[in-house]
């Protein structure tokens, strides 16, 4: 049945089930009017934009003056960039009369932070499907509308930005038809940015969108869908409420652990924390229960009342796979208790990163995390600057190799430097990704060309239309994490987009090449190369190296080794001249400043054997590539 | 206060590498500028520093104020020379000991306007030993103006002698025409020379020159003759600076490939300092060397932590431990020269401690005496700094004798990190 007219019948069954029944309806009509949903999209097709308006439409914000105002982290705004998934309860009054509670999440779309999308499904009932009608379906439209199928939500496909000049409206049609055997002709038509269609999809989202099943009455369950820490409040889990209700002074039990706590406060989002008496079956909420120990409590957890400790718990997550894996020291390092504490706070915010403890040579005591792609580690790194104020060396990001040894073991090692000795390692296998990448056809060619650069097997070829083709590769994954998604974007003028899922483990010829300062070897430097490339890898880091280090007192040696053997190698000669021989008359404070800055920029200085090696060192060689 | 430097910010034409406060054909205004540096003297002290100044002035304590003779110790010959009036006007906390004109181009201001500027000093509340108009700046223990050799015309030279002042600094550069004019001097090498000849003729005895390290196209040889000429004359103290590209400066915008490179420079300092040093000059301080007694007082001041009046646009002053600067601008000075006030620096104890503990470590012979330093600020605010020029000293960045440390001489030429480190760890 097309989406349309199921949307009719379900208007025509409500009316006619409502009537008979309207005295007992009051007694439903906590569950009856609640919509939860969700906003999914590819990356830029306009979810935070829509969601304002909806905030807008409903009361929830008066002005307009703050664009995407969901997305509240410093970070969003500057990026532009939605990377958390946030909840916020609306009333709305439809068109029939009737009151509503919308619970909307308004979603990430970069693939990084599909763990989000996948969660946020789980409180929800139906999903709103954006197309920008100027890009059309893209990587990510697709990916996550399957999210949504595979999780049994309604699903409401909508083209946005109609607005646009350039806007194809029919074209998208086509393509929801076509790609994912959505009804185009269904789809309703909005502009997020001047308004157009909202109400409409309003009315849509309370008719087609199913109403939450479960009662007030059976024991409590709820699923823990994210959660954050507050310093004075200890962790607040975010909740779907499948039955039962919450309550300040009731008590709760997370199921995993039997652990048991007092509830000091229920709420939900407005977007902002909002107190409330209770939250019921069918909502989605926070519970404050001043849990202050931090491990105690995951995303993905139950929580259900200890007098009914029998309740089954809710299905959790599935495990995410890291991608990309780096080691992040602290550069001071006694603050290694600080960064503890700091990535078990964070990970309650981000539960998609994984986290282990390492050491290093030249570094120290440290953690390796694993990220679900590089804007996800680059915006870690950065949460874990901003907000909880650590100062940070993060080594050069690797995949996890399948390394087999000469007496027929094998071991998965994600640090370059934990690779056993070459000559002990019978060979190595790389991780590989199946990658589709969605073009518009014009842009084939070029793409083509860069994927060859990057050791990709061209697996398939297909044109879902006249206009666009899907390439599929199998691709090797360390290739991915050294640039390969700028230069896609920038090789198609960005229309190009992607997508991939693990593949397996593919051997190939693989050397291990250690960096060494002034004839210390920095562990944290080491690299994995496939051996063709590796001297001009190494040039190419030797080469960033020597600029990024300062000079100093004396002069430093850089050299790239593989085994005992030199294939790179420059000098960063002796400081010759750092002085303030300048007439700057009684001006001191000019000087003080000057020295000033020089201080901070020193605090910044990692010691590598006697050579001061600044944090970007670690860093930017991810970008070696460039 | 001990030091009074005056601001003067005009200029014929603007060097490809300063970023000094001076402006071009803004000669007009240079009487409305004089009669406003007039009123800033007149005003002294600032508002907002009055109650502070009174106090310090009636507690007249004496471990704030360095010894009274310590601007002579170094130099015995000034001293001998000088010790009387220096004695007497250190008395009072209010008036100068040394007099600087600073700029810009302080000879642009012509007799006329230089006579109305000093007799309107002298008779200012700041006037030393109750306003001795007759005898000039005399006076004062150390008067020295700037001089561009373009500028210094022989009846300027000589109102400047009947002024009273005893010391002269020629803007030189560089005595390499090519070099002077890659960096868009306006004089030749001649015009030098023969400004400091007059200037020997006219009897003054402490002349001073500046000359630039890092010239475009700039050798040995060529410095070493600029050097050579200089010191042959007989001038007594030289400023050696380093070219630095100063961020806005056309030099910075679009340097010249014969730039001499940081290792090129830093072997031209060295030959500089070993060529001056075998000729009887005392290498002082960073940028300084001079002849045994001919140190400049004035800046000596500056190095050794000590307060001073800055007068006129964008000028920099020390008063009561606090250091503030007037804005950049010309204009609202003439039309407001009291209110002109950019910043005032608030810093805690420590952080004056290490601030001077750092000016002086420029101080190559006399160095940082951490006896004096702990009297000045207090045991507990200079423990710190105390243990990281420990620290440096075993480093070998730094030599320690008793309580005293000084910098290491090879260490001279990338002193900025030592300092760096003497300010905060
Ligand atoms: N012209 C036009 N621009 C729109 C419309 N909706 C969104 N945009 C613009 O598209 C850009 C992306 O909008 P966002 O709302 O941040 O997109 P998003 O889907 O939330 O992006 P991510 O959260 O990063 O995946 C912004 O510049 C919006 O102003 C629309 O209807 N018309
Ligand atoms: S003469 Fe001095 S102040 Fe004037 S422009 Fe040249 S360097 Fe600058
Ligand atoms: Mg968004």
């Amino acid at each position: 049945m097309k989406i349309h007219e199921k949307f009719e019948n379900y208007c025509q069954s409500i009316r006619l089930f409502l009537v008979p029944f309207a005295p007992l309806v009051i007694l439903f009509r906590c569950m009856e009017n609640i919509r939860n949903f969700c906003i999914i999209a590819h990356i830029d097709h306009g979810k935070s934009t829509l969601a304002d308006r909806m905030l807008e439409m409903t009361g929830m914000i008066h002005t307009t003056e703050n664009a995407q105002v969901l997305d509240s982290m410093d970070l969003e705004r500057e990026r532009g960039i939605t990377i958390k998934a946030k909840s916020v309860r609306m009333p709305f009054k439809s068109q029939d009369g009737k009151d509503y509670i919308l619970n909307l999440i308004d979603t990430p779309g970069h693939v990084d932070f599909n763990y989000e999308v996948s969660r946020s499904l789980k409180a929800c009932e139906g999903a709103v499907l954006l197309v920008d009608a100027s890009q059309g379906v893209e990587a990510q439209t697709i990916a996550n509308a399957y999210l949504a199928i595979d999780a049994g939500l309604e699903i409401i496909p909508v083209i946005n930005k109609i607005d646009l000049p350039n806007a194809m409206v029919e074209e998208c049609r086509q393509q929801l038809q076509d790609s994912l055997g959505i009804p185009g002709k269904s789809a309703l038509l909005v502009s997020a940015k001047d308004g157009t269609g909202v109400s409409e999809l309003f009315e849509a989202i309370v008719m087609l969108v199913p109403p939450p099943k479960g009662s007030s009455d059976e024991p409590l369950k709820c699923l823990i869908f994210d959660s954050f820490y507050d310093t004075y409040r200890g962790v607040i889990p975010h909740i779907r409420i499948f039955s039962g209700s919450l309550k300040h002074g009731d008590k709760i039990m997370i199921k995993s652990t039997g652990q048991i706590h007092d509830v000091d406060e229920v709420g939900y989002f407005t977007p902002g924390l909002t107190p409330t008496g209770q939250i019921t079956a069918g909502e989605v909420g926070y519970v404050g229960a001043i849990i202050k120990k931090v491990g105690s409590i995951h995303v993905g957890d139950t929580i259900i009342s200890p007098e009914h400790p029998e309740t089954e718990g809710i299905p959790g997550f599935r495990h995410t796979q890291p991608m990309v894996f780096c080691g992040i020291y602290p550069i001071n390092t006694n603050d290694y208790i600080k960064l503890t504490a700091a990535l078990e706070k964070f990970q309650l915010n981000d539960s998609s990163i994984i986290y282990e403890k390492e050491s290093s040579a030249a570094l120290g005591w440290g953690y390796r995390l694993g990220f679900m792609g590089m804007l996800h580690m680059e915006i870690t790194l950065e949460r874990l600057k901003r907000e909880y104020g650590q100062e940070l060396i993060a080594t050069m990001p690797s995949v996890i190799y399948k390394v087999v040894t000469t007496d027929g073991q094998f071991a998965m090692i994600d640090n370059p430097s934990k690779f056993p000795d070459p000559t002990r390692i019978d060979h190595i296998e790389e991780p590989i990704i199946t990658l589709r990448v969605f073009v518009p056809t014009e842009f084939v060619g070029p793409i083509m060309a860069l994927s060859d650069e990057k050791r990709a097997k061209l697996v398939a070829m297909d044109h879902p239309d006249k206009k666009r083709a899907v390439l599929t590769y199998e691709f090797p994954l360390a290739e991915m994490i050294t640039g390969y998604y700028d230069k896609l974007k920038s090789v198609s003028r960005g229309y190009a987009s992607m997508d991939y899922d693990f593949l397996g483990y593919h051997a190939g010829d693989f050397v291990k090449v250690d960096i060494l300062v002034k004839e210390n070897q920095v562990d944290a430097l080491s690299f994995i190369s496939i051996r063709e490339s590796s001297q001009t890898k190494s040039r190419g880091l030797i080469h960033k190296l020597r600029k990024l280090i300062p000079r100093q007192n004396f002069e430093i040696p850089l050299q790239a080794a593989i085994g005992g053997k030199i294939i790179a190698r420059e000098d960063i000669v002796a400081l010759r001249k750092d002085v303030l021989a300048k007439c700057y008359g009684g001006d001191i404070t000019r000087k003080r400043k000057l020295l000033e800055k020089q201080a901070e920029g020193k605090k910044k200085m990692k010691m590598v054997g006697s050579v001061e090696v600044p944090q970007e060192a670690f860093l930017l060689l991810l970008k070696m590539e460039e | 206060m001990k030091g009074l430097y005056v601001h003067v910010p005009f200029c014929v034409s603007k060097c490809a590498y300063c970023d000094f406060y001076s402006l071009l054909g803004r000669q007009d205004s240079i009487e409305s500028y004089v009669q406003s540096v007039l009123r800033e003297a007149g005003a002294y002290p600032p508002s907002f520093l009055r109650r502070d100044l009174k106090g310090e002035l009636s507690r007249q304590n004496p471990s704030i104020q360095p010894p009274a003779n310590e601007a002579l110790e170094d130099f015995p010959s000034a001293a001998d020379s000088r010790q009387s009036t220096y004695k007497k006007t250190s008395e009072s906390a209010q008036t100068f000991q040394t007099l600087y004109l600073g700029g810009g181009t302080p000879s642009l201001l012509g007799p006329q306007n230089l006579t109305t500027l000093i007799h309107g000093l002298l008779v200012s509340p700041l006037a030393p030993c109750g306003r001795e108009l007759e005898r000039g700046v005399t006076s004062v223990v150390e008067s020295t103006i700037e001089i561009n050799p373009e500028s210094a015309a022989p009846e300027f030279l000589q109102t400047v002698k009947n002024l009273g002042f005893n010391r002269l600094s020629f803007g030189v550069q560089s005595l390499s025409d090519c070099e002077l004019k890659s960096v868009g001097r306006i004089h030749t090498s001649a015009q030098a020379v023969a400004a400091i000849k007059q200037a020997q003729k006219l009897g003054f005895k402490n002349i001073s020159a500046d000359l630039i390290i890092g010239l475009p196209g700039q050798t040995w040889t060529s410095l070493y003759a600029s050097l050579e000429t200089l010191v042959k004359m007989g001038i007594q103290h030289l400023s050696v600076y380093c070219l630095a590209l100063e961020e806005g400066t056309p030099l910075a915008e679009n340097p010249p490939a014969d730039l001499p490179s940081d290792e090129l420079q830093a072997h031209l300092f060295e030959e500089t300092r070993a060529y001056l040093i075998s000729k009887g000059f005392v290498h002082y301080e960073i940028s300084n060397f001079a002849l045994p007694g001919f140190a400049c007082l004035h800046n000596l001041n500056y190095w050794r932590g000590g307060e001073y009046l800055g007068l006129g646009p964008a000028a920099a002053s020390h008063l009561a431990g606090q250091r503030f600067k007037n804005y950049p601008n010309l204009d609202s000075y003439i039309a407001d020269p009291t209110g002109q006030i950019e910043y005032i620096e608030e810093l805690s104890k420590k952080e004056k401690a290490a601030e001077e503990a750092m000016l002086r470590l420029r101080l190559l012979k006399e160095g940082l005496d951490t006896i004096a330093l702990a009297q000045k600020f207090g045991t507990d605010n200079v423990e710190d700094i105390i243990t990281r020029l420990q620290k440096l000293s075993q480093e070998g960045l730094l030599v320690k004798d008793g309580s005293r440390f000084r910098l290491t001489p090879s260490r001279i030429m990338t002193s900025n990190p030592i300092f760096a480190r003497v300010i905060a760890e």
